[in-house]
């Protein structure tokens, strides 16, 4: 299905802070809530922008089709997000969208497995929203720095998805990486073939999982974070680099248009 | 109503709102989001002979007011354009004009060798000045004689229109100019962007792949404003007005100073319908200010 991508003034419901750095902004739009899927993004405009020139792309987070309200989940790094930070419900914002594509749901996938790190969680409650209705088995993989920095628990509780939690700090679940209890559970996986990962989170860990996937022969899916002028196909300053040249001779992908979702196994993450 | 047409060379346009080359793929990305024709005309990303994968990433750094590029010309290479993208711009009604650019001075007329065969295409604009690609490009128009030659050997393959673009990286740009005014050019749009750094601090690294990059936006506008009034003091042609270009206000200043029209560049990245909105902006300045005819405009600068 083709989705018109369009720009629109779109009104804030609320902009709330959930963690000591992070932030859920409910914005109301009929066709966006309707059409989008997990993995797509709004590019949004900043408003008292300090100087900022390029719109800021976020993750579509979740969607309430009936309501014609969705949400994205964002973390304050700098200038754009923290001029986000002072919008208030019954103000506007300027937004395109959906843009990019869609994690995958293939009639073959029995078991879902979501591996998140940091504000990587953003994208991945509206495909579960998705699975939840298909029956698939899902598994949730996610990664902090701490305790105070995990979002979206009681969603995940309330889904009954089966959650495994990591801190780098010790503060809560496995201590250290998400990817040692990952592979732990990717050797005792009985179904390997139904099984496909979802992973979004910071380059370090996007490496490690791609040998994580190679060794264990389970295929994985990622969303990819780049810089973004425009979000949608005109400034081609968003490459990623691709593994092997595309069959006409591409060296890159653009992460807007031919993503932001890609086959691990396509791209590369040294340079 | 004004009249909004005007002449560039023999190209009529229906208004003087193009869009920048490399700002605007090539056209289909802007679709969903306005009626391409209500333009003036498109100029589409650089193409050159042979595909090109383009620079590694990172490619854009923004900076306050402006951002910094350097894309590397990254396209499908003339023949895969005239298949795969030449028939989504015949389609359209608004003025097509093809970007090129080359490696060496002789790829210019053989590229525009192919093109001239291929229909739908209403005039070209030589690239002369995209400082990105390592080959050089900035060479043929830093340099008044390799300017006016490469000119007069495109001149002699084709009968479109022909328009020059100019970096702005030089002394003088009215002897650029002129020296492609002699070589044939119909027109010259000016400017490409200036040469641009920006460093990472805690890693010391250059914050584009390439180190230096051209730069852009609204920043540049009161550079690229004074390189066309240079120019129009010095050249007899067209000029078509481009650097920072962001609202109706920005696009009659280029006007005044002496551009016939003008391009939208890096402000389509955040609106994706600005050009429309300047479209409809002039209109109504025009009414507004009792102007029957855009071309009143052009350089209309007071002096006392
Ligand atoms: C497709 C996509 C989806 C995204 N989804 C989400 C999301 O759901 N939630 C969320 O919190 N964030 C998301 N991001 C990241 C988000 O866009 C950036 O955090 C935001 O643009 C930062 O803006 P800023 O003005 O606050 O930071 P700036 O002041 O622009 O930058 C602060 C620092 O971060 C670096 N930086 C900024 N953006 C990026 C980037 N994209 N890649 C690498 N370095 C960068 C800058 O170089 C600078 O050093 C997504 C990015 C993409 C490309
Ligand atoms: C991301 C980007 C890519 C560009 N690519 C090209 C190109 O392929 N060919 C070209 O002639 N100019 C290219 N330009 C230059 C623009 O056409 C324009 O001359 C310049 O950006 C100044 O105008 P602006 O400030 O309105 O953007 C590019 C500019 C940007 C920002
Ligand atoms: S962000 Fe502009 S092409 Fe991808």
């Amino acid at each position: 299905m083709k989705t018109l991508k369009k720009a629109v003034v779109v009104p804030v419901l609320a902009n709330v802070q959930v963690t000591h750095d992070t932030w859920h902004i409910t914005l109301e739009d009929k066709q966006i809530a309707h059409d989008s899927c997990g993995g797509q993004f709004v590019n949004v405009f900043v408003p008292q922008n300090n100087g900022v020139l390029w719109r800021r792309p976020f993750g579509i987070h979740t969607t309430d089709p009936d309501k014609g309200v969705f949400t994205l989940l964002y973390k304050q790094i700098g200038r754009g997000t923290t001029a986000l930070t002072t919008v208030k419900a019954g103000e506007a914002l300027d937004i395109l969208g959906p843009l990019g594509n869609c994690f995958t749901h293939t009639s073959d996938l029995k078991e879902a497995i979501i591996v998140a790190g940091g504000i990587g969680i953003a994208p991945f409650p509206l495909f579960i929203q998705h699975l939840v209705q298909h029956s698939v088995k899902i598994s949730v993989f996610y990664g902090a720095r701490s305790k105070i920095d995990f979002c979206c628990l009681d969603f995940f509780r309330q889904t009954g998805v089966n959650l495994h939690l990591a801190t780098e700090d010790g503060s809560s679940g496995h201590k250290g990486f998400i990817t040692a209890p990952l592979l732990a559970y990717l050797q005792t996986l009985p179904d390997k073939p139904g099984a496909r990962i979802y992973v979004c989170g910071p380059t370090p860990m996007l490496a490690k999982m791609k040998e994580l996937c190679r060794d264990t022969g389970v295929p994985a899916e990622v969303s990819v974070e780049t810089m973004m002028g425009c979000g949608f196909g005109a400034c081609m300053g968003c490459p990623v680099p691709l593994e092997n040249p595309a069959s006409d001779g591409r060296l890159y992908a653009l992460a807007c248009k031919d993503g932001p979702v890609f086959n691990l196994e396509e791209i590369r993450f040294d340079e | 109503m004004s009249d909004l047409t005007l002449k560039i060379g023999r190209l009529v346009l229906a208004n003087p709102v193009t869009v920048a080359s490399g700002t605007f793929g090539y056209a289909e990305e802007f679709a969903d989001f306005i009626d391409l024709n209500q333009l003036g005309g498109i100029i589409t990303k650089t193409v050159t002979l042979e595909p090109r994968p383009g620079n590694p990433p990172p490619r854009i750094a923004e900076t306050s007011g402006g951002m910094l590029n350097s894309i590397g010309l990254p396209n499908v290479g003339v023949q895969k354009f005239i298949t795969d993208k030449m028939p989504f711009l015949r389609t359209l009604t608004t003025k097509i004009i093809v970007n090129v650019a080359g490696k060496s001075a002789e790829d210019y007329p053989e590229i525009i060798r192919i093109l001239d065969a291929v229909e739908g295409i209403d005039a070209y604009e030589l690239n002369y000045s995209c400082p990105n690609v390592k080959e050089g490009g900035l060479s043929f128009s830093a340099n008044a004689h390799v300017a006016e030659s490469v000119t007069k050997s495109v001149r002699a393959v084709t009968n479109r229109p022909i328009i020059a673009k100019l970096t702005p990286n030089v002394t003088a740009i009215g002897e650029i100019g002129l020296a492609v005014e002699q070589g044939g050019a119909d027109a010259v749009s000016a400017v490409n962007t200036f040469v641009g750094m920006a460093i990472d601090i805690p890693s010391r690294r250059p914050k584009i792949a390439m180190v230096t990059a051209g730069y852009s936006g609204p920043a540049i506008k009161p550079l690229a404003l004074a390189k066309v009034y240079e120019l129009y003091k010095k050249i007899h042609i067209p000029i078509i007005g481009i650097g920072g270009i962001c609202d109706t206000n920005d696009a009659i200043e280029f006007l005044i100073a002496g551009a016939a029209a003008i391009q939208v560049g890096t402000a389509n990245f955040w609106d994706p319908c600005i050009s429309i909105k300047i479209v409809e902006g002039l209109q109504t300045w025009c009414r507004q200010n009792h102007i029957q005819k855009i071309t009143e405009l052009t350089g209309s600068l007071k002096i006392k």
